[in-house]
């Protein structure tokens, strides 16, 4: 769904987690949101297959014959903003949507390739001249919820309300559309682009379709309320919204008669974990919370099938007991990190930052804090999509090749860092730019693709003499890190700061913190850290890119890749403050890409233009690699989601997806039927 | 009969009008002073500059300030209170929605509170010092000093878990077809009644505590006025001791307690925060909760503003009341 | 003929310690018409003696010993042509004596509530605030008619009331003010109108005039010998001051320390004081008829009540106090006995002039020297204001 993984939705979940962390009721749970369970967990009460860490979709059996009926009630723990679906980007609202919204192409699930739906086929032309021509053809035979038919005019007028409308949330999806009329050729429909767009079959091709009778007559789209006024009419396989209460519950009645025609397309057939013919089910219904303890109480009681998100590991254990219950393994759809501000000595330099990520006790933190309920991060994209990820290009392991690990813990026992390895690793100045070697006493093989760091030579000197910062004196420490001849304090005016939460909304996250900036301090560099709320730490962070190294718990990613790294990794979204210090909440604090010494713009925005989504994906991962070697983020883990079901009454839940239990819940909807 | 005059209301309203304005611009100037912009919840990474201009433009954020402030005194003024970016509806939809279910909760609480409350406030001032007053006093305490939600807690528990009684969550049955068969429709008693058992455990919960403050004061004022001559003439009139206490002593200490309510009214929203949340009752506290954090400047400043303006009629009512209550109490009238 | 007659009568009050002892054997006679000052200074027990007459004593407060006996029963308990019926004085489950007279102490709740202001009213210290606040004055007259005699229709009532509040010099209208809205003499004398509401047969006062400034006095004290006069009601009068007694009183008892020090008509004790309290008292008041030079404080302080000492009451402070004084308190002597030289003759019943003193040996004596600065200087105790 085009627009959905936008940094809008990144604010939204990680607030969302933030007011769970200090909702009454909720146990602080941080960072550890979306959490799976242990690797060598084997005695699941409900039977579920093994947890293993990669938990992969199961085949399913097309020829059987699965039964019809029954309603599943799936809790979501806010309610919806709104059901217009030009203008609401809640995940919660997009919930109930998905079951009226289809479009010209799909995502599988499972693979992250475009598949057909509204749209027959389609094609790219003129890609060479810099303003494509896209054609494509429409489905026939399709309805609207409401039993009128679908054709060409409900997809032009679709295309042309929005291009007129601008709704903020697809902007950015027909700003490069310059005319979407009907084809003069065999095609049905021509769109004329301004410029080429990577993702086009996954963003142009996926623009709401609207039913023309509905919409033509509202002059501005966000008068529309659907829902609220009945209106709520779209391609999707719902039958009919049959009760909305804005601010407690929904229920949506399905087309469960087999004869809904965008789940019986031929690649959901042959697909080998979705099953064609959905949906099964006769009806969703939804309860909206106000928390997520309640909520998760009512999974216990028995009043919900299925809940938005995931378990979290204050509730883990009383939901492995539960009888009913059954937890869907998959994969997280974003990343927990720290970022560094590239604009600050020595945080400008690679060596430096590389040799703090050596100084994170990975172990500390994925074992002993998360109980093995989280990946060690590395690539700024999750393990949930795979396919674009560095290993997948280079035949490699996911997660676990060494060049994965460059940046592993270096200790001289469990728990204490190899002080003297790192010193002359700063000292030596070699930092790892993607050629093998072994550094601080681990081998590195060298870098999955052909790429390397922005820079093979450090920017400063370093070197560790006496001690002059407070924070070091008070710590007995014995060395100081010196750079180009200064302490840090007589650089900066004061020891490194360490953006953190309050300690009370991630207990664990603040552990950690504790750890690492104990390792710094030990190495000889003075540390403080410093509270802030998350709405302070996002003005200090992205308005006034005033930080040293801040963490975020948790952060979605987009799955394509591309749009993650423009908005995060590209100078266009970043503050330039040498000429002017301007306070835009733009995306790219750390400001990777303004500086010749860090970044890769040039590939993110070729990446982003290219049509040809292989071509595209393989610059996506040579772009995660680079940043990698450059570190701006040091990517610190992925969540092992688990996703609890009703897998006693209900079947058909898609295992080892990514994001089972919330952006590819509505993937269950058609999927999922009763037991026999 | 009032004691109060036309011209001194008349100034009333006038100052309180003034109030409202001083409110509205302190709030103006508070949200405009907080980081970030509530455009940026709406922004996505790749839009370019010039659309989010437009973005701007299109929630009057490119005005200069001062035509954002006159904007908003006038619109305010007008019933206007713009869109909600979070919610995606006119602002003035969503606290239609949520401020009368506040209203129920919170308006049965203070009514069962302010019946239970001073009824024992009066009996222990005047039984003041026995064992009775001492144990009832001393239990009010203890309910006094525990955390709302902790009550709550403890009642969802007891009635709601263990004696399975009462409902814990919503204002009613969200899917009747699913308890009383398909084809349910709702009549008028049914929804009501369904209503009133949903409101059961939470209005208990509150009033579990809500009671206590007015019983204090009540208590307190009722150990004075006993001590009062009129008292003391009362009984000499051969009135009986439930005369005395109801007619005489208990309605002189009402008049403290029951201006007091009225104000308390304005501070309905105090409690409504923590337990909304617990009972998943979608009302006024999880809305300012969520427009505060989610940066939804329009709907956070219509809920202060609601506020204030509760709060300042109220003022003006418990002004009234006071001289219905108090015939000494003379607003703006000459002195004869 | 006695209306209401105090016998033996000894009230405590509970405290934390030993109990008070508020009033000890105290016996006087309020006559039919006749008005009964009692004096002493305040702490002296007098307000106790008063509002134990309606059982209207704080909490603590209990009669432990005595009889209160007032000449008229319950309703109930009367023949039908007003005599008290005969088996209720025979049964001894009826406090009620052979001559008819009944024990207001022996009544239960129910019962004494309907002696209050129906048989007997009450001008509460401090009257200014008496009136509630929050109610009309007209209202609060009405509700005490009302609660007596609900047979009376409202309109009557308010009929009443009014004309209740223009015999003491209130206009008609006034009844529908609030207290408020009244001056303080206006206060008091809508409390006198009250207490007439229900034309008891006596009245109690208490400290009627204190806080009036001398004007407002005058017309109050008018305002209840008008009263009286009209209705023909007995009352008691508590005060602290001498000086309204004399003008009011038929009959006066002097209080000290929770103790009748002196009883007689207003005259006998006025003029020819038989207790050297009641010599000292006067000298600290300034009399109707002869302006003192100046006034004579009696040195010292009231006693505590709270476990006396077996001595006579007064004899700390007084300046002719003896051994003989310091055994026992004195029993009430005959002081025209006194005058005559047979200085003991006791008279418990109140008849006559009495007083409570061993030295009525010496009374002439007494008189002269209590006149005389010195006397009351001479005493150890450091004089109080």
């Amino acid at each position: 769904m085009p627009g959905r993984e936008t940094n809008r939705g990144k604010l939204d979940t990680d607030r969302r987690r933030f007011l769970m962390g200090t909702g009454a009721g909720a146990l602080a749970v941080g960072m550890a949101g979306c959490t799976g369970g242990d690797d060598d967990e084997t005695d699941t009460p409900t039977g579920e297959s093994t947890p293993t860490e990669t938990a992969t979709p199961e085949p399913v059996d097309e020829g059987e014959d699965v039964p019809r009926g029954g309603t599943l009630t799936v809790g979501l723990s806010q309610p919806p903003k709104g059901l217009n679906p030009l203008s609401t980007s809640s995940s919660y609202s997009w919930m109930i949507l998905d079951h009226f919204m289809s479009y010209g192409t799909a995502l599988d699930p499972v693979t992250y390739e475009v598949q057909p739906s509204a749209y027959a086929d389609w094609t790219v032309e003129n890609v060479e001249s810099g303003e494509p021509d896209i054609y494509f053809n429409v489905r026939e035979g399709l309805t609207f919820t409401d039993g009128e038919d679908f054709g060409i005019d409900d997809v032009l007028f679709s295309y042309n309300y929005i291009m007129d409308q601008e709704p903020g949330r697809y902007l950015s999806t027909v700003d490069p559309i310059s005319e979407a009329s009907e084809a003069d050729n065999d095609w049905d429909v021509h769109l004329s682009m301004e410029k080429p767009i990577g993702t086009w079959d996954s963003s142009q091709l996926q623009l709401p379709l609207l039913p023309k009778h509905r919409w033509e007559s509202v002059d501005s789209f966000e008068q529309k309320t659907p829902g609220e006024d009945g209106e709520l009419v779209g391609l999707g396989w719902a039958a009919d919204l049959s009760q909305f209460e804005s601010d407690t519950s929904a229920a949506v009645n399905l087309r469960n008669d087999g004869e809904y025609p965008l789940t019986n397309l031929q690649w959901i057939e042959d697909h080998d974990n979705l099953r064609s013919g959905g949906p099964f089910l006769d009806t969703i219904q939804f309860r909206f919370y106000q928390s997520e303890a309640t909520m998760n109480q009512d999974l216990l009681d028995g009043a919900l099938d299925t809940y938005y998100g995931s378990v979290s590991v204050s509730q883990i254990d009383q939901v492995r007991e539960d009888n009913r219950i059954g937890l869907v393994q998959g994969q997280d759809d974003g990343i927990s990190y720290f970022a560094y501000n590239l604009r600050r000595t020595p945080f400008d330099d690679i060596l430096f930052r590389q040799a703090l990520n050596m100084l994170w006790d990975e172990i500390y933190w994925t074992q002993r804090l998360q109980r093995d309920l989280v990946h060690d991060g590395d690539f700024v994209l999750p393990p949930g999509y795979a396919a674009i990820r560095p290993e997948t290009h280079a035949d490699a392991d996911l997660l676990t090749d060494p060049a994965t690990d460059a940046y592993n813990f270096r200790e001289d026992s469990p728990g204490v860092p190899s002080y003297e390895g790192i010193r002359s690793f700063l000292e030596n100045g070699t930092p790892i730019t993607g050629e093998s070697g072994t550094f601080v006493g681990q081998d590195y093989p060298g870098a999955l693709q052909d790429v390397s760091a922005s820079v093979n030579e450090p920017l400063h000197d370093y070197s560790f003499g006496e001690v002059k910062s407070d924070v070091l004196k008070e710590e007995g420490v014995d060395k100081e890190l010196y750079v180009n001849g200064q302490t840090i304090p007589e650089i900066l005016g004061r020891p490194v700061t360490y953006l953190m939460y309050p300690p009370e909304t991630s207990p664990e996250l603040t552990q950690a913190d504790e750890n690492w900036s104990q390792n710094m301090i030990q190495l000889g560099i003075p540390v403080e850290r410093e509270v802030q709320t998350f709405n302070s730490l996002i003005g200090r962070v992205y308005a006034q890119e005033d930080f040293d190294l801040y963490h975020m718990g948790w952060s979605n990613m987009s799955a394509f890749g591309t749009s993650t790294l423009y908005g995060l990794f590209h100078s266009d979204n970043a503050d330039d403050h040498r000429e002017e210090q301007t306070d835009t909440l733009l995306n790219n604090p750390m400001g990777y890409g303004v500086f010749d010494y860090a970044g890769d713009d040039e590939r993110i925005s070729s990446a982003r233009t290219e049509m040809d989504s292989e071509k595209r994906n393989s610059m996506v991962a040579q772009s995660l690699e680079k940043i990698y070697l450059d570190s701006p983020y040091m990517v610190f883990g992925y969540d092992k989601v688990q996703w609890p079901a009703n897998t006693t009454d209900f079947a058909g839940f898609l295992q080892g997806i990514a994001a089972p239990g919330s952006s590819n819940l509505s993937s269950h909807f058609y999927n999922v039927h009763q037991q026999e | 009969m009032t004691r109060i005059s036309a011209k001194y209301l008349a100034q009333r309203l006038i100052i309180s009008y003034l109030t409202i304005l001083v409110i509205m611009t302190l709030l103006f100037v508070l949200l405009h002073s907080m980081p970030g912009s509530f455009i940026q919840t709406m922004q996505s990474p790749d839009m370019t500059g010039e659309q989010i201009e437009r973005l701007k433009e299109q929630w009057g954020l490119n005005e200069p300030l001062w035509k954002q402030y006159v904007d908003f005194m006038v619109n305010y003024q007008t019933g206007e209170f713009g869109w909600s970016p979070h919610w995606n509806v006119p602002v003035w939809n969503l606290i239609e929605r949520r401020l009368p279910r506040t209203v129920i909760l919170f308006g049965a609480t203070t009514i069962t509170g302010f019946m239970i409350g001073p009824l024992v406030g009066m009996y222990l001032g005047w039984w003041r010092g026995t064992k009775r007053d001492r144990s009832i006093f001393t239990g009010g305490l203890i309910a006094y000093s525990l955390p709302s939600f902790w009550i709550a807690w403890l009642f969802i528990w007891l009635f709601s878990f263990e004696l399975d009684l009462l409902p814990a969550k919503y204002m009613r049955t969200q899917f009747p077809q699913e308890v009383y068969g398909t084809g349910f429709e709702w009549t008028a008693m049914m929804a009501m009644r369904d209503v009133l058992w949903h409101l059961a455990l939470p209005l208990l919960s509150l009033t579990a505590i809500g009671w206590v403050g007015s019983m204090l004061i009540m208590r307190t004022v009722m150990q004075n006025v006993t001590e009062q001559d009129y008292v003391f003439l009362a009984r000499a009139k051969g009135l009986s001791e439930r005369k005395v206490m109801i007619k005489h002593a208990a309605r002189n200490a009402l008049i403290p307690v029951a201006t007091g309510a009225i104000v308390g009214i304005a501070f309905i929203l105090d409690g409504a925060v923590v337990i909304e949340n617990v009972f998943n009752y979608p009302g006024m506290g999880n809305l300012i909760l969520d427009s505060v954090l989610n940066n939804d400047h329009p709907t956070t400043q219509a809920v202060f503003f609601m506020l204030a303006v509760l709060l300042v009629i109220c003022r003006i009512i418990q002004d009234i009341a006071y001289t219905y209550l108090d015939p000494r109490i003379k607003f703006g009238e000459e002195e004869s | 003929m006695p209306l209401l007659e105090f016998e033996d009568l000894s009230i405590r009050y509970r405290t934390d310690g030993p109990d008070v002892k508020a009033s000890e054997d105290v016996n006087f006679e309020v006559d039919y018409g006749k008005t009964f000052g009692l004096v002493g200074e305040s702490g002296c027990g007098k307000t106790t003696l008063g509002k134990s007459i309606l059982q209207l004593l704080d909490d603590n407060g209990y009669v432990e010993s005595g009889h209160i006996w007032y000449d008229d029963v319950l309703p109930e308990w009367k023949t039908d042509t007003g005599k008290v019926r005969p088996e209720v004085v025979e049964d001894d489950r009826y406090p009620v004596r052979d001559d008819g007279m009944m024990d207001l102490t022996a009544l239960d709740s129910d019962d004494i509530r309907r002696v209050r202001w129906n048989n007997i009213s009450l001008i509460p210290q401090s009257s200014m605030n008496a009136l509630n606040p929050v109610y009309r004055v007209g209202d609060q007259i009405v509700e005490a008619i009302r609660v007596h005699e609900p047979e009376t229709p409202e309109d009557e009532a308010h009929e009443r009331a009014r004309d209740l509040l223009e015999q003491v010099g209130i206009e008609r209208e006034r009844a529908d003010d609030y207290a408020h809205q009244f001056s303080g003499g206006m206060k008091q004398r809508a409390i006198i109108a009250m207490a007439m509401a229900c034309n008891p047969d006596m009245v109690i006062a208490d400290e009627p005039t204190t806080a009036l400034d001398v004007i407002i006095q005058d017309r109050v004290l008018d305002a209840i010998r008008e009263m009286q006069d009209q209705f023909d009601v007995s009352m008691l009068i508590i005060s602290h001051d001498i000086s309204v007694m004399a003008e009011t009183c038929d009959r006066l008892g002097v209080m000290y320390g929770g103790r009748l020090m002196e009883s007689g008509t207003t005259k006998e004790v006025i003029e020819n004081p038989a207790n050297p309290y009641t010599m000292g008292l006067q000298n600290s008041f300034p009399t109707v008829e002869e302006s003192q030079e100046r006034l004579l404080a009696i040195p010292g302080t009231p006693p505590t009540l709270t476990e006396p000492a077996d001595e006579c009451r007064f004899a700390e402070r007084c300046p002719f106090a003896t051994n003989v004084c310091m055994n026992d308190h004195p029993p009430m002597y005959d002081a025209e006995a006194a005058s005559d030289g047979r200085s003991r003759v006791q008279q418990e019943a109140d008849v006559g002039h009495r007083s409570a003193c061993y030295r009525l040996d010496v009374l002439e004596e007494m008189r002269e020297r209590a006149k005389e600065e010195e006397t009351w200087q001479q005493t150890e105790t450091p004089s109080s204001s």
